[in-house]
Parts: structure tokens; sequence; C-alpha cells
């Protein structure tokens, strides 16, 4: 009850100072601002890495056609990668639960009727849905027979069925990719960007049979899709793909690999590496700003002591003890930052929208950082409003009344 | 109700003692008006801030309303001051920027027990010192003789044992010094126990007993034959022209 009372005086005595008030919150509201933006974008970056590791898959490790130092784009033009080599990882590395290997093709020219685009192909073996947890929503995927029989059957994305069909059910009609007809079995359900920033709708995927021997006329696959059992098998089959591949196309470094093998980490390694430097110098911001802030209390807060010496000395002599004074003066400096914490939310949350309007980066505010910068704005108040609550208390009554 | 049994002060400046207060002993009864007279320099104010439990004695005994005063620690102390002493400086101390009511208050913010009416109380007691109508007036506005008077309300709020008045019409002109010395007077016949502090022996006439201070200890008590009655010589003061 008595703290209650104190509450109100030290936010009397607040409201009474408008000038040290405005000083002292002005530097906790920049602190905290960007606080707000840097944990928001941070929160933003972060939930970006994981969604890109959920689509690329976390038991998964991709094996690429084709070395360079970028995520590579599969590549056509390098044909070492063979369906033995698949075999071999399939047979003889633990902890796998399936492989998946492909042809790709990208801008394919593709048609209907009249209508007519280009889409990316993929040849693909049966087991394609479960590897990509990926599933037709209309008609099927195609079976074991299309893909011995090297059939000219294929199963479209949501975008080529808006491009080629608009409203009309593709399944069983006869589609036009590159040279030759195929009959479209099913439609997949729609899966949105690829890690790498492309359209996954655009695709096509026909029985891998079809695409080596009468599409494309290839042997070189031009990337394995390999499920480990668990993320924790993840690193090492990687290691082991990488070592058998190097084995079986006779690299011994420092030679230049010339396929590449990706795992979540390297997804969640490329993502990350965005948020790094304007949060760095937001975070100096903050610190600084903080500090500033911090000293400026301290400093207007001993400067009041001072001032209100005989205001002290009254309290003292009416009743008040050495911690009512003290906790008077604290909670002063608490009300400040803590309102300046709350305004530097509000115009952190303003910075943010802003730019999100001006369509930056996925910027996520939650109360997670809020509680924090809160707390942060309170520990300001607490570490530097210490010292001058002290020096108010310490006072002996008879010289402040003086 | 307040008995001071061989004070003493002394202030240590490094090796150089200066004794301000030598063996003060006296005693007030319960409903009593003592002035305490005495030059600058005779150690009146220490005596002041011994007896408003603002400072400690480096020896002797106080009792006040039957707590011995100085055994106990500094929070216990603080709260003697908030529940049994009512001060009146001669500075006023009145916070600048509150009104009449809320320095009236004041004190019951560090109180134990918050009464529910306090406001209502608080408006009282300023009536009773003829401020009624200046409750929401901060002490800015107000004369001097009136910020003493919102003092007065002040230091009744907490329902004193002892009102401590410190050279209260110091800084006050003649009508307003004896308009707080006809209230003290009034408080008085009321039944409130009064010590007020002074260097004006016609101030101190207006108490029914005037202890002496010089040199540090009680060199003369005195009996007041007929006080003086600050109500008729304000009267008297304004028959004759206001001076």
């Amino acid at each position: 009850m008595r703290t209650w009372r104190l509450v109100k005086q030290a936010a009397v005595a607040v409201g009474r100072n408008k000038t040290r008030s405005f000083l002292v919150m002005l530097g906790v509201v920049i602190g905290i601002a960007a606080l707000t933006v840097v944990l928001a974008t941070t929160k933003g970056a972060q939930r970006r890495v994981m969604q890109r590791v959920q689509n690329f898959g976390p038991t998964t490790v991709m094996l690429f056609a084709g070395g360079g130092k970028n995520l590579p784009g599969p590549d056509p033009s390098v044909v070492t990668l063979t369906l033995e080599d698949a075999k071999a990882v399939e047979t003889q590395i633990r902890g796998i639960r399936m492989i998946c290997p492909h042809v790709m093709r990208p801008r394919v020219p593709i048609s209907f009727q009249d209508q007519s685009t280009e889409g990316t192909v993929i040849g693909a073996d049966v087991n394609f849905q479960e590897s990509w947890d990926w599933f037709v929503e209309d008609g099927e995927f195609f079976d074991e027979q299309d893909v011995s029989g090297m059939s000219r059957v294929a199963v479209i994305g949501q975008t080529l069925v808006r491009q080629l069909f608009q409203e009309a059910n593709p399944v069983g009609e006869t589609i036009r990719i590159g040279n030759a007809n195929y009959r479209v079995k099913g439609v997949l359900v729609a899966k949105g960007t690829s890690p790498a920033g492309t359209d996954m709708d655009d695709r096509l995927i026909i029985p891998l049979t079809t695409a080596m021997r009468r599409a494309f006329n290839t042997v070189g696959l031009t990337h394995v899709r390999i499920s480990a059992t668990t993320a924790d098998e993840v690193q090492r089959v990687a290691e082991e793909v990488r070592t058998l591949i190097r084995e079986r196309h006779q690299i011994r470094p420092p030679e230049v690999d010339d396929f590449r093998v990706v795992t979540p980490d390297v997804i969640a390694g490329l993502s990350q590496m965005v948020a790094g430097t304007l949060n760095k110098v937001l975070l100096a911001v903050t610190a600084l700003s903080l500090l500033v802030g911090g000293i400026v209390l301290m400093n207007l807060t001993l400067l009041s002591v001072t001032e209100r010496r005989r205001e002290i000395g009254l309290r003292r002599a009416l009743g008040g003890r050495k911690r009512d004074v003290l906790l008077q003066f604290l909670l002063e400096s608490l009300i400040l930052t803590g309102s300046g914490g709350v305004g530097g939310l509000l115009v952190g949350a303003g910075a943010i929208q802003a730019l999100r309007w001006f369509g930056g980066k996925p910027l996520e505010l939650s109360w997670a950082p809020a509680a924090l910068a809160l707390a942060l704005s309170v520990a300001v108040g607490l570490v530097f409003g210490l010292l001058p609550a002290r020096r108010a208390a310490s006072m002996h009554p008879v010289q402040a009344l003086r | 109700m307040l008995e001071l049994t061989a004070i003493t002060k002394t202030y240590r400046n490094g090796p150089v003692e200066t004794p301000v207060l030598r063996g003060v002993t006296f005693t007030v009864t319960p409903g009593e008006f003592v002035a305490i007279m005495g030059a600058s320099g005779t150690g009146k104010t220490t005596l002041m801030n011994i007896l408003g439990c603002l400072d400690v004695p480096t020896g002797g005994k106080y009792m006040l309303d039957g707590m011995d005063v100085f055994a106990h620690n500094d929070d216990t102390i603080s709260a003697i001051r908030n529940q049994k002493i009512g001060f009146v400086f001669q500075q006023f101390h009145l916070l600048e920027r509150a009104s009449a009511l809320d320095n009236v208050l004041l004190p019951l913010v560090y109180a134990d027990k918050y009464p529910k009416d306090a406001n209502r109380r608080g408006a009282s007691m300023l009536e009773a010192v003829g401020l009624g109508d200046h409750i929401h007036q901060t002490p800015g506005r107000l004369s001097g003789g009136q910020q003493q008077r919102v003092a007065i309300a002040r230091a009744l709020i907490t329902d004193p044992a002892l009102l401590l008045a410190d050279e209260p019409t110091g800084n006050l002109d003649r009508a307003s010094g004896l308009e707080v010395i006809s209230i003290l007077q009034r408080l008085n016949r009321e039944g409130r126990t009064i010590v007020l502090i002074t260097h004006d022996q016609h101030i101190a006439n207006h108490a029914q007993r005037v202890l002496t201070l010089r040199d540090g200890s009680i060199h003369a008590e005195s009996r007041v034959a007929t006080s003086l009655k600050a109500e008729e010589e304000l009267a008297g003061l304004r028959a004759g022209g206001g001076q």
C-alpha cells in the first residue's frame, strides 16, 4: 500500500519535470526502437530459414550433377552422374530411407491445343511423391508400368494447369511436351516457391525412363534426392555420398568435384547470411542509445537529487524511511525508462510496418522480443537509477532540510 | 509526554570536538505549550533536531509519548516522526508544485494506514486554519502566512502527540506571525502539546512556560504569569491601522 503511494508520488514527480523526463526517455526510445527492428528482422529471417529448411526437407540430402560454388541449379550439360551412381548410393550407404533420381530440363515448350507456354520437365521415379512429400490432388501419379514401358504420360503443376487449361479439367487430356504428345495423368498440389526462389508449380513430372531414353536421350542424371532415415543421419549420409561418388568418378582432392552434395545446413547457412549487416549496425545503435540514455538518466537524476535536496529532507522529516526515498527515486527512473521502452516499442513497430510497406525483408513482431525490450529498459532504469536513488536516500535529513 | 534526560551532542571535525549540547534535561507534560528560547549559537537548532528525532544525540535519553526514541533503529525513528511529531518549519517546506491539499496529505504517504477519508480530513484541516477556499492552490499562489498555515494543517494530519514549531514566525510579517501563533494557541487550548522554538522573547511569551537555552544547557526556566493572547494582539493591530 505504501509502495503504491510511492508509485503515485514518483509518477507525479516525473510529470512535474517534463524536460528531464523527455531527455531521459529519448535515448531509451531510440534504443528500444532499434532493438525492436533488429529482433523483428532476426525473427523474420529465422522463420524464413526454417521455412526453407522445411521446404528442402530436414532429412534430405541432394546430390546434384556439376560442381561450382553456388547452390547449383541442375546442369543438363553434365552427364557424369548416372543411374548406376544412384543405385550405388542406395545399396552401399546405410541410413537411407529412399532415393529418387531425376533428369531435369528447364524451359521446355509445352502446349495444349492453341495454348502454349514453357515448363520445367522432370523425369522421376515412381517414388517421387513420397520422396518430395508432394502429391497429386487430381487424377493419379504414373505407376511402375508407365516407367518400365516408358509411357508418354505426365503429372503437371498448378501454374501449367492455369496457363494451359484455365478452368477446364486437364486429367486425361493430351498435351505437347517438346515434340511429343503426352497424356496428363494427374495434377500436383500447389507447392509455391523453391528454396532457390523459383516457381515449383511450373513443373511436369514424367517417368524417368521416358525422359532418359525418349525425351532427352541422355545417361546423365541432373540430381538425386536422397532421404535419410532421420535428421541426425543427414551429415553422415552426405559425407559418405561425397566419398562414394568421388571414388566412382575417380576424383582425388584437390581435384574439383563434378557433383555437389547439399544438406539442410547449407540451405540454412545461405539464408542466414542475409540478415547479418543491418542487424549489427542496429544492435550497435541499441547498445549505444541505451548506454547514453542510462548515463543521461543517471546525471539528470543526480542533478535532480541535488535540486530536490529539501524535498528529500522534508519527506524524511514527515516519516519517510531511507528505503522509501530510495524506492521513490528508483521508481521515477523506472517509470521513465519503462515508458521510454513502451514508446520505443511503438516507434519500432511503426518502423517495422513502414519497412514492410517498402517491401523489405520479412519482419515479425512478437511478444517475446517486446518483453525482452521492456525488461531491458527497466534494467537500464534500475542500473543507472540506483546510484542517484541511493544518494538521495543516504542524505541526512537535517543537512537536507537546511 | 516528553522527557529529555542529560541530552548531549558533540560534533566532531577530525580531532576537534565541539560540544553543542552539554546535558539538557527537561520535561513537557501533555497539553502544555512550552517555548524554548535561545540566541543563535546556543544549540537551539541542534536541540530542535533532536526533539524532532531528525538527529541523534551523543548521549542522554529522550522519551516521547512513552517511547525511548533513540533506542530504536532509523526506520522506527522515521515512523515515530511520522506518527508522533507534527513539524512546522521556519521555511514552511512545502512542495512547490503540489496543491495545498496534496501538501497536507504528504505525511500520510508514509503512514502505516492511509485513512479512507484522507481527502476530506485534509480539507477540514485546511478549513480549520482558514484556508477552506485555497485547497487546490499551489504554495506559490499563497502568501507566507497562508503557506505556514498549510504547514500547520500538514503537521496535524497524522494527529501527532507533539507539535514542534521551529521559528514558525521567522519568515512572516507581524500580523501573519500573530495569526500563526493564534492558531497554535487555539490548538493548545484544544489539548495539543506544543513546543515552540524561538529567539524572540515576545513570541515566547505566548507560551505557558519558557525554557532559556544558553551554552548548550537549560539556563533558566520560567512560567509565564499571563500568556500573551495573539488573537487580542491581532485585533488591536487591525484596529490600530494594520501596522
